[in-house]
């Protein structure tokens, strides 16, 4: 049976913390910054793909379902940026 | 179908999903940003201290974190392939839907247990900074957790009655709701655990 795209996106946030775990001591918090932008971006799709389906039958919510992934994205860069700069 | 101003008719269960929905985001925006300041105010304080915080912060295990985040993680997916499956496989929903419930309960089994042992070992919210931000943070969070989880049994119960339409709103809301307290934990694990 085919991988669905969820299933796909979930063994990479799989991988992603596995990485983040194992190598944080070597590769230091800037690495971790990282690790945090690029998880919560592959979890804010896995959100996007899941379960729309009663949100996007409403055409107010299904304008803010085309454009969510990235107001959300640009949120977490912003705050990754914070978290690197502080 | 339109009503007699020509707008386009909206059925009950679509306003009540349309309002769940909104709703929902709402929450998810405000908690958000309540748990951004708390980050936010936990680094200015990192940075005036960065010996204390490093210090304290190898007293914590971060198996437990990293447990716990693929714990979450695998929840939400579950729940994510549950809601796929309803209402057209309920069945099969519903053994997802207890999956996905049962990793969010073995991870709340798994914080007590942290909890226990950083009480055993003598640290409580009272030690320093990083261990009140500790337990402040993640003691806010485990309380998102249960509350996920009353609300996927309130699911688990729905998907087994014969008037689907009801739950179906409401499952995903609370999926909604259940991805940002996954994500809040991936920052939590990453800012507490790992920096």
């Amino acid at each position: 049976m085919a991988l669905g795209s969820a299933a796909r996106t979930w063994m990479l946030l799989m991988g992603l913390t596995l990485l983040s775990w194992l190598l944080h001591d070597m590769v230091g918090a800037s690495a971790v910054v990282y690790a945090l932008i690029v998880l919560t971006t592959v979890k804010v799709y896995l959100i996007e793909w899941g379960f729309m389906e009663v949100g996007r039958s409403e055409p107010g919510l299904r304008r803010f379902y085309l454009v969510w992934p990235g107001v959300i994205g640009s949120f977490f860069a912003g705050a990754a940026w914070l978290v690197a700069s502080v | 179908m339109n009503d007699r101003f020509g707008a386009e008719r909206v059925t009950p269960l679509r306003s009540e999903a349309a309002f769940a929905a909104k709703g929902i985001w709402i929450f998810v925006a405000l908690d958000m940003a309540i748990f951004g300041l708390f980050f936010f105010v936990f680094l200015l304080e990192k940075r005036a201290d960065p010996a204390l915080f490093a210090q304290s912060q190898s007293h914590l295990n971060s198996h437990f974190g990293f447990a716990n985040t693929l714990l979450l993680m695998t929840s939400s997916w579950l729940l994510v392939e549950s809601l796929r499956c309803f209402p057209a496989r309920a069945g099969a929903a519903r053994h997802l839907l207890a999956a996905s419930a049962t990793l969010g309960g073995v991870f709340v089994i798994s914080k007590l247990v942290e909890y226990h042992l950083k009480f055993s070992a003598g640290i409580t919210i009272a030690q320093n900074t990083f261990f009140a931000f500790y337990f402040l943070l993640t003691f806010i969070h485990f309380c998102h957790v249960v509350a996920g989880l009353i609300a996927l049994i309130f699911i688990y119960r729905g998907m087994g009655r014969s008037e689907h339409y009801d739950v179906k709103p409401f499952a995903e809301s609370t999926g909604i709701y259940w991805h940002m307290v996954d994500l809040l934990w991936v920052f939590l694990f990453l800012l507490l655990y790992l920096m």
